[in-house]
Order: structure tokens, then C-alpha cells, then sequence
């Protein structure tokens, strides 16, 4: 009876102490998160303004959207961005890792420096690279004067001015996904290549048989959010060409910027923002299905369950 | 025997030349802010494109700090990025020690959650986060900027895995010996956490000193405008034309103003590294 009166004490108290520490955080999560995806539909159904919920328009806005020239702009713009960085962001920061992966010195130093521009902040990242893309008197023409390449005015032409931000964010970015690669390398077992090299298998044959069966997992995430922080750009093209010139670098986020916040078209916007959640989620779902992990996923999830049912 | 040892050094020396180019490629923009913010103005147009400058100048810096409120800038970051980590601290600790530690219904789902919001962007949620706080009327305030930035769910979930970690049969001890939970965590979790606390503390430092996005919607005036909106106002300011005769300003305002995070970068050059890594490993 008295063992029973404090064992519900204690069952209280540690009731008491649930609530109070996932409360705020969880709420937090809620209302600037989660909420926040929902109301971006609840939102697009909507004529609707800051102060005010608006009135219910159906699907007038999808309907706009459909019909916006820019937006299929936006759309063609995003990929392009997609494809110039994510290949590069990808097998680039691969690539380096495998460098500075190497028994060589200066390593820990050529980490560094890959790294550092990661955490510039991203306004900076475009004004240097204004300068250094400048055309008439930028470092990147004079050097490719050189190879013979006549000047480029990479911002201030349509054709190029892509390129230009997608150099600025492989600089800013690459180093990231490389310090990934770098930790997932040194956790190829080294037995496993030195068996390779005594079996007779070159460099190249260890490195697609060996090293890079060994780090998929990694490159599944470097994959993810390389394609998810690609289709978020925005603030290297707000501060280098802002959407110019003729909204031939204009992006998603962009654009959902400017409808919400300047023009205060917020049920617009958000109908941007349901379009781009839906196209990140279903990018997700290919990455996800293309490294086709479900066993071992599944597997994982129910192991961690199956355990913490023992534990109880 | 020998012709081996020689294709080895020939492929170690190519490696090494790798190296070295890829250094300056990486470093050469950074050095090209340092060089053309000590050039004065006909020295960046010469047509040189000398790295040293012949008449070495300050006025680049002097008119820098005279002419644009860096400091007011510099102040409004550092505290908003000083509120959020000490805030998310808080916010971030206790969650991620209930989950870990202790058994209740519904610690799978609610980790699910939060892992399941962390590859949302968070352009996508600005639309209501914008509308609520613009009805608390709280536009171009301290708060406005900090508050939506304390729901990282990165931050939880690694500090959830570190504690995981920890055995259970040390906060039974305690328990037995009639510690509650904050005693616990207090005396057993927070003194054996500090590298996955202070990894957690450096990617909210990350995360908030760059973010650019949000303040960008909610801080119009120098009373609350952080660095990179404060830097995107003067960019944007100037004209195509005009902006290519201030270059060396704008490259020593790009310096001083990195000072902040490259100084931490160097300092703690290794765990910022481990902070990166971890995140993208357990993330």
C-alpha cells in the first residue's frame, strides 16, 4: 500500500517532468514547422493578406499558377541551377575527399581550406564572387584570358548568368558534402582493400568495387540534401543578379519571396509553396526508392522498436 | 621491383600537385578579397591583377566603418545568434533527455516527427510564421528573429542520439538515491556531454549567424537588421555601374565582417569539422 503510494508519486512527478520538458520544444516544432506545411494548402485556397484570413477562392490560384509564364521560368530556372551544382556538389566533393583521404601531408590543412567557405555567410559568398565574375574587370576573365577565352559577362547576360551563381555556390558548398565523404572513408575497412590489392584489383577496380559500395549510405544523404538545398537557393541569386537579367536566374524560392513579401500576394505564394514542397517530397521519395535501402530501413526501424519493447 | 617504386612516386608527386591546385583554386577568392580591399580604387582597375598592393591603403576600411553601421549589424547578430544558442540550449536539452531516458508511450513517433522535419525547408513555413508574428506585432524586434530559429529539430536529435548513449544503470543510481530528473541530468548527462554539446552549440551557431532568409522578412531598420540582411542592402543599393567602382569596399566590408565566424572557425577548426560530420552522419 505505501510502496504503491510512492511508486505513483514518483509516476507523477515524472509525468510532471514529461510535460514540462517536450512541451516547449515541441510546440515550437508545431507552430513554425509542421503547421506551417498545412497552412501553406489552407493558404493557397485563399485571396488572402497578412492582417486577414481572406476569403476562400478554390482552386483560382492553382489556376494562375498553371497559366504564369514565370512561374514555368522558375521551374526550368531551379533545375538548371539543380544540374549545373548538383553533379559537381556531388561527385567533386567525392572525388576530393578520396584526395585528402590520401597519406599526404598538408591534409589536415587542405581540409580547412576546402571547408572554410561553408561557413561564409551566403550574401558575402555573392558579392565576392560579383567581383571576381565581374566582366570587364573580374579575376575569372583575366585568368581565362589566358586560354584564350574572351571576356564572359556572366551575371549580366541570360545565357551565362546561371552559371556564374552555380560557380559561387559550388565554392560556397562543396566542401561540406567533401568533410562527409572524408568521415565516411576513413570507416572503409582497410582489410577489405588490402585483400582487394593482394587479389590482384587496380586502384580503379578497389575503388567502384570497394570504397564506393562502402560509403553509399553517405552518399544517399549527400545526395538528398544536395538536391533539397539546390531547389532552396536564394540567397546567392538575391544579392548577385536578383533574378535578372530578364528573370533568367529567378528561383523557387525567389519567386515565392517575392509574391509573399513584396507584392504581399501571401495565397499566391503559398501555392508556390505547396508546388515546391510537393516536388521536394517527391524527389525525396526517388532518392529514397533509388537507393533502395527499404529492407535494411525497415529492418532498422523495427530492430530499434523490437528493442526498446526488451528494455521495458 | 624499381620500375614500381618509380610509377609510385610519379603517382604520389601527381597527387601532390592535385593537392596544391585545389588549395588555391579554394583559397584564391578568399586572398582576392584580402588583396583588392588594401588596393585603392585606380589600383583594382589598372588591368594588373597584381595580388600584392603596390600603394597599400586603409581608406577601404576607414570608409567601411564610417560609412555603414557594421557595428550596429555586428551587435544585433551577435545577440540574436547569443539568444539562440542559449535559448535552444534549454529548448533542445530537456526534449532530447526525456526521449532518451525516459519510457513512455509515443518516443518513437515523436522522434519520427522531428526527424521527419528536418529536411523541410524552412522557406516553406515563413508564409504563417510571418503572419503570426507579424500579428503579435513583433516586425523588426530581436524576438521576431530569434523565436521562429528555436525549433531545429537537428539539434535535438543529435543531443537525443548522444544520450542514448549513456548508460541507464548510472541514472538509476541516482534515482535511488531520491535524484529526480533534473538532478540527473544535471549531475550525471550534462557533465558527460560536453563535445556532443558544444557540437550541437556550433551547428546552431552556423545555422543562425548565416541564416538569411528569415531576417531578411522580418527586420526592415538598423535597430534589429543582422549581417548578411545589413550586406544585401548595401549590394543591392548600388547599381550595376556603380558597384564595380567600390570594390574595395565591398571586399573590406566582406572581411571585417567574417571576422566573427572565421576567428571561431580557427579556433575550434577541428570541432566545427566534427560538428559538420556528425550532423550529416546522424542526420
Amino acid at each position: 500500500m505505501a510502496r504503491n503510494s510512492i511508486w505513483n508519486k514518483r509516476r507523477k512527478k515524472e509525468l510532471r517532468f514529461l510535460v514540462l520538458s517536450l512541451t516547449p520544444f515541441f510546440a515550437m516544432l508545431f507552430i513554425f514547422k509542421i503547421f506551417p506545411i498545412f497552412a501553406n494548402f489552407y493558404y493557397s485556397l485563399r485571396d488572402i493578406e497578412v492582417q486577414t484570413q481572406g476569403v476562400f477562392v478554390g482552386l483560382k490560384n492553382y489556376q494562375t499558377l498553371v497559366r504564369d509564364p514565370l512561374f514555368y521560368k522558375v521551374l526550368r530556372n531551379t533545375f538548371t541551377y539543380l544540374l549545373y551544382v548538383g553533379p559537381i556538389n556531388i561527385i567533386f566533393g567525392f572525388l576530393l575527399a578520396l584526395l585528402l583521404n590520401q597519406k599526404l601531408k598538408g591534409t589536415t590543412f587542405s581540409r580547412a581550406v576546402i571547408f572554410v567557405p561553408y561557413i561564409l555567410m551566403t550574401t558575402l559568398v555573392g558579392i565576392t564572387f560579383r567581383w571576381i565574375l565581374d566582366g570587364n574587370s573580374g579575376l575569372l576573365n583575366h585568368y581565362l584570358s589566358y586560354l584564350g577565352i574572351e571576356p564572359i559577362y556572366w551575371l549580366t547576360k541570360s545565357s551565362t548568368a546561371m552559371l556564374g551563381i552555380a560557380i559561387a555556390s559550388i565554392w560556397w558548398t562543396i566542401g561540406y558534402n567533401t568533410v562527409i565523404y572524408l568521415a565516411a572513408l576513413q570507416g572503409v575497412p582497410r582489410e577489405y582493400l588490402e585483400a582487394a590489392s593482394i587479389d590482384g584489383a587496380g586502384r580503379i577496380k578497389r575503388l567502384t568495387k570497394i570504397t564506393i559500395p562502402c560509403v553509399k549510405n553517405t552518399t544517399f544523404f549527400v545526395v538528398l540534401t544536395t538536391v533539397i538545398y539546390s531547389m532552396q537557393v536564394f540567397g546567392q541569386v538575391y544579392v548577385m543578379t536578383s533574378g535578372g537579367p530578364n528573370y533568367s536566374t529567378l528561383t523557387f524560392v525567389q519567386y515565392l519571396y517575392i509574391k509573399a513579401f513584396r507584392e504581399f500576394k501571401l495565397g499566391y505564394a503559398a501555392t508556390i509553396g505547396v508546388v515546391l514542397f510537393l516536388i521536394i517530397l517527391a524527389m525525396s521519395i526517388a532518392i529514397f526508392w533509388m537507393f533502395g535501402d527499404h529492407d535494411s530501413l525497415k529492418a532498422k526501424w523495427l530492430g530499434k522498436r523490437r528493442a526498446k519493447f526488451e528494455k521495458k | 621491383m624499381k620500375k614500381n617504386n618509380n610509377s609510385k612516386k610519379i603517382y604520389r608527386a601527381l597527387l601532390y600537385v592535385l593537392l596544391i591546385m585545389v588549395v588555391i583554386i579554394f583559397l584564391a577568392p578568399l586572398l582576392w578579397i584580402l588583396s583588392t580591399s588594401f588596393k585603392t580604387t585606380q589600383e583594382i582597375f589598372n588591368g594588373l591583377y597584381n595580388w600584392i598592393p603596390q600603394t597599400f591603403t586603409l581608406d577601404n576600411y576607414r570608409e567601411a566603418i564610417t560609412e555603414y553601421p557594421l557595428g550596429e549589424w555586428m551587435r544585433n547578430s551577435l545577440i540574436v545568434v547569443g539568444l539562440v544558442i542559449l535559448l535552444s540550449s534549454v529548448f533542445y536539452i530537456l526534449p532530447a533527455y526525456a526521449l532518451a531516458c525516459i519510457n513512455f508511450k509515443g518516443t518513437g513517433f515523436l522522434v519520427l516527427l522531428m526527424v521527419a522535419t528536418i529536411m523541410i525547408p524552412k522557406e516553406l513555413s515563413s508564409i504563417m510564421s510571418y503572419k503570426i508574428v507579424a500579428s503579435l506585432e513583433l516586425l523588426d524586434t530581436y524576438a521576431a528573429v530569434v523565436i521562429p530559429q528555436i525549433c531545429d529539430a537537428i539539434g535535438v536529435f543529435l543531443l537525443y542520439q548522444f544520450f542514448r548513449t549513456i548508460p541507464r544503470e548510472y541514472s538509476e543510481v541516482c534515482q535511488l538515491d531520491g535524484g529526480g530528473h533534473f538532478t540527473i541530468l544535471r549531475k550525471i548527462y550534462l557533465p558527460l556531454s560536453g563535445p556532443a554539446i558544444s557540437v550541437m552549440v556550433i551547428l546552431t551557431f552556423v545555422t543562425s549567424w548565416n541564416n538569411f532568409f528569415w531576417p531578411l522578412l522580418v527586420t526592415f531598420t538598423n535597430k534589429s537588421m543582422t549581417l548578411p540582411v545589413g550586406l544585401a542592402t548595401i549590394m543591392t543599393s548600388y547599381s550595376e555601374s556603380s558597384a564595380s567602382r567600390q570594390y574595395g569596399l565591398l571586399m573590406a566590408i566582406s572581411l571585417l565582417t567574417s571576422i566573427p565566424a572565421l576567428t571561431l572557425f580557427v579556433l575550434m577548426q577541428r570541432r566545427f569539422i566534427e560538428a559538420i560530420t556528425i550532423s550529416g552522419i546522424k542526420g
